[in-house]
């Protein structure tokens, strides 16, 4: 892949990000919750970088069909907003994505923590500054940050 | 029987002692990480060190009293050490809880 190629997601992308049951691996589900249809691959990868092995799960979705260079059958109306539009929850999904993602078998507490601030974009940004301290009291001050510098990231997009 | 109010205090101690040692690994699983978790590794240390040091406590008598100060200076040391840190602890976790 070019790393200047604009990814977007397919229309089978956009419906296998609409359902949760999809048999799509964790890595490529929050892989492509942050495939915007804006950003270069380039800008991808630094998005996804704590994301384990996210060029890769990149372009395993480019395989499966599931997202495709702007242009070249993504679909036309699958762009920007990857936030709101997926479920219109003010990013808590992608946040809380992010949190298992980086804190694995750790992420309960946190995602607990999260999905009950679910509401506006305030309170989610709430929410992430108590779970980063949570996260730095308790499991890991590098998965802290690594967490909060990515959840700002999400919540900054919308 | 004479009562000896020492061995009283001292077998009362050697129970807390069981008992915060029983805190302190029943509760380790729930803070695996991070400022806490990290601190919580020495102060286990620091509590089995004095659990062991508890026990040994109605053999005292036993041993040359120069060795039996010593002892005793330790648990002494490693107690104020126990405290420092569980002071530092509290207040950077205030400051964590209040940033």
């Amino acid at each position: 892949m070019d790393p200047r190629d604009v990814l977007a997601r397919t229309v089978q992308g956009a419906e296998a990000l609409a359902q949760r049951g999809h048999d799509l691996p964790r890595t490529l589900r929050h892989a492509l919750i942050l495939v915007d249809g804006r950003s270069t691959v380039a800008e991808l990868e630094q998005k996804g970088a704590v994301i384990p092995e996210f060029p890769a799960a990149l372009r395993e979705l480019v395989t499966r069909g599931l997202v495709a260079p702007r242009g070249a059958g993504a679909a036309p109306n699958e762009a920007p907003a990857p936030l709101t539009s997926t479920a219109g929850d003010g990013g808590i999904e992608e946040v809380v994505a992010l949190a298992e993602d980086i804190l694995g078998g750790r992420a309960e507490k946190v995602v607990r923590k999260l999905r009950e601030a679910a509401g506006s974009r305030e309170e989610i940004a709430a929410a992430v500054e108590t779970s980063y301290k949570l996260i730095r009291l308790t499991i890991d001050e590098g998965k802290a940050e690594a967490f909060r510098a990515a959840a700002r990231k999400v919540l900054a997009k919308g | 029987m004479k009562f000896d109010v020492s061995i009283v205090i001292t077998v009362l101690a050697i129970l807390v002692m069981f008992y915060c040692l029983w805190l302190v690994l029943s509760l380790r699983k729930n803070i695996p990480g991070g400022v806490v978790g990290n601190t919580w590794k020495t102060l286990t240390a620091l509590v089995v060190l004095f659990t062991a040091g508890y026990l040994a406590t109605p053999f005292f008598g036993m041993l040359p009293p120069l060795l039996m100060n010593v002892l005793v200076s330790l648990i002494f040391l490693f107690g104020a050490i126990y405290v420092v840190i569980t002071v530092k602890l509290i207040y950077r976790i205030i400051e964590e809880l209040a940033g």
